[in-house]
């Protein structure tokens, strides 16, 4: 029989591969040098015991500007993990080749990676990732957002010596950004791998019948004003 | 210098951090402990929770219990003996030790160990430490040591009858360790149903990524090592639907690197990881065991049973 911590045991586990991208979107552009501090919690809709939950992941990021309002970059840190003996970080950048006009969405591309690691040199795992974000401004206080993270396992073969099944992992989101300049508030929903199926495998999560998996995220944001020197 | 100073402390902070760090190994094992057992009497919702109801329409008597505890290591473990109303055994008979799987205790595996008794065998089904009476708290060494205490139990005060040994999920690590340690003079065969390649495995397949086991367990469970060491004849049970070990991930690789030369399986095709004796049916899950056990084969032409 499935119990009840054996749900929370790979529940725990899958919050490994559910933190890719940040769950912060940065769509102001920042400043040359001027600093963003963020948090996010939530997680992928998990069975523990008789009831569905997010799963509360939390990570926190920082963005700098490096060109002015059209690249920065953004490192995240997921205490969850950590709490596990697991050192997980995530890097990007984030290049904004136009910003929303009207009804025309602006755009984020952030490429970037992921690395965890357990300080075991067998235990170093890298994954590219890319994220791709739209995002419409309706007034200065409130915005809306839609993309899909990319995630990429680079590995041929798995730590156990099956062969690694999957190496495109793909989840879109969309939420909203409110709040005045220096500090807003994000509420995202995405779905994990809505390509892949839910089953066969010891976690049971919300999806769509038997495909992907549903998550929700509340995130914070602020933004330090620009350095004036 | 204070930079130095500084340097060393946040090396002092992060080295203390990632080492003071929280590990999962015992959510693995659902142990429940109780003060008595209930056995036929235990009302909650159980795996073969009708196979009592088909036991008694079909006349197979109930089998004489008999409780045992014995020592493992500085813990005390408990079993149940079912026998048949001769109640006892004998270096002339079978006997299946059952190993149940790592949730609560005996009295939830009891409709099993009555459908492993109707075989025709008597059964020593065993609850590791932290389970039922027994006492301590489980760890991956403990519970490979009441394994192999169940077994000398059986060998030096039970009559030292032939062995089979029936293990069930992640308890088929335990089968498995049993099976590959004790010479096959005495232990004859082996079962496994629905069997854990690894712990690893269960992560990996949990994350759909090629993700170390050892980020959140300790627990190896390596099974696909542990069956390179068993040479007695195998039969091994997956169901087709079980999710929560996958048959390709887990038994597939368990059953390649089995070196014996007398394997058989039984793919339960639409069977999950609880109910391959009711998809099979009683009638057929029963006839395939006596079979095995007393035959060293399996006959029924609908399980397409394959031999190596």
């Amino acid at each position: 029989m499935i119990v009840t911590k054996l749900f929370l045991f790979f529940s725990v586990i899958i919050m490994g591969l559910l933190c890719s991208c940040s769950s912060i979107r940065q769509l102001q552009p920042l400043d040359k040098g001027q600093s963003a501090v963020s948090a996010s919690l939530g997680g992928p809709f998990t069975q523990v015991g008789s009831v569905y939950i997010p799963l509360p992941l939390l990570s926190i990021g920082y963005n700098r500007g490096i060109v002015e309002k059209k690249l920065d970059i953004e490192t995240g840190f997921n205490f969850t993990q950590a709490l596990f003996g697991i050192m997980d970080i995530d890097a990007s950048l984030n290049y904004r080749p136009f910003q929303p006009e009207h009804w025309i969405p602006g755009l984020i591309v952030s490429p970037g990676f992921f690395i965890m690691t357990d300080f075991k040199p067998e235990s170093f795992r890298f994954y590219p990732v890319l994220c791709i974000t739209g995002f419409w401004k309706i007034n200065e206080y409130f915005y809306i957002y839609s993309g899909i993270e990319n995630w990429f396992e680079l590995s041929k073969k798995r730590y156990d010596g099956n062969f690694q099944k999957y190496h495109w992992l793909k989840t879109p989101y969309i939420g909203f950004d409110i709040g005045k300049r220096k500090l807003r508030f994000q509420f995202e929903t995405k779905i994990y791998t809505p390509d892949l199926k839910n089953t066969g495998r010891p976690t049971k999560n919300i999806g769509f019948g038997e495909h992907g998996i549903l998550g929700i995220f509340f995130g914070w944001i602020y933004t330090f004003a620009k350095d004036k020197k | 210098m204070r930079t130095y100073i500084q340097q060393c402390w946040y090396i002092l902070f992060i080295t203390l951090f990632f080492n003071s760090c929280l590990k999962l190994d015992p959510f693995l094992f659902k142990k429940e402990g109780v003060s008595e057992y209930l056995l036929y009497n235990y009302n909650e919702k159980t795996e073969c929770s009708d196979a009592l109801t088909y036991l008694d329409a079909q006349k197979y008597p109930r089998a004489v219990t008999r409780e045992i505890s014995m020592k493992s290591g500085n813990e005390t473990i408990y079993a149940v003996l079912l026998t048949d109303s001769s109640a006892s055994v004998s270096s002339d008979d079978t006997i299946i030790l059952y190993f149940h799987g790592t949730s609560k205790h005996i009295d939830h595996y009891w409709k099993r160990a009555c459908l492993l008794h109707a075989t025709g065998y008597p059964v020593l089904i065993v609850d590791y430490r932290g389970y039922g009476k027994s006492t301590g708290d489980p760890t991956e060494d403990g519970i490979y040591m009441d394994g192999r205490t169940a077994y000398e139990y059986i060998r030096d005060s039970l009559g030292n009858p032939q062995v089979i040994v029936y293990a069930y999920s992640l308890a088929t690590l335990v089968g498995c360790d049993v099976a590959g340690v004790y010479k096959p003079d005495r232990l004859i065969k082996l079962i496994l149903e629905a069997a854990i390649g690894s712990v690893e495995t269960m992560v990996e397949d949990a994350s759909y990524l090629n993700l170390p086991g050892n980020f959140l367990t300790t627990i190896k469970g390596d099974n696909k090592e542990k069956i390179k060491n068993v040479y007695i004849p195998l039969l091994w049970m997956h169901g087709t639907k079980d999710e929560t070990l996958n048959r390709e991930t887990n038994g597939v690789p368990v059953w390649n690197n089995y070196p014996g030369i007398s394997g058989y399986y039984i793919i339960a095709s639409g069977a999950g990881h609880t109910d391959i004796p009711q998809i099979l049916s009683y009638d057929r899950y029963l006839k395939c065991l006596k079979d095995f056990i007393k035959d060293n084969s399996v006959k029924d032409p609908f399980l397409l049973p394959k031999k190596i």
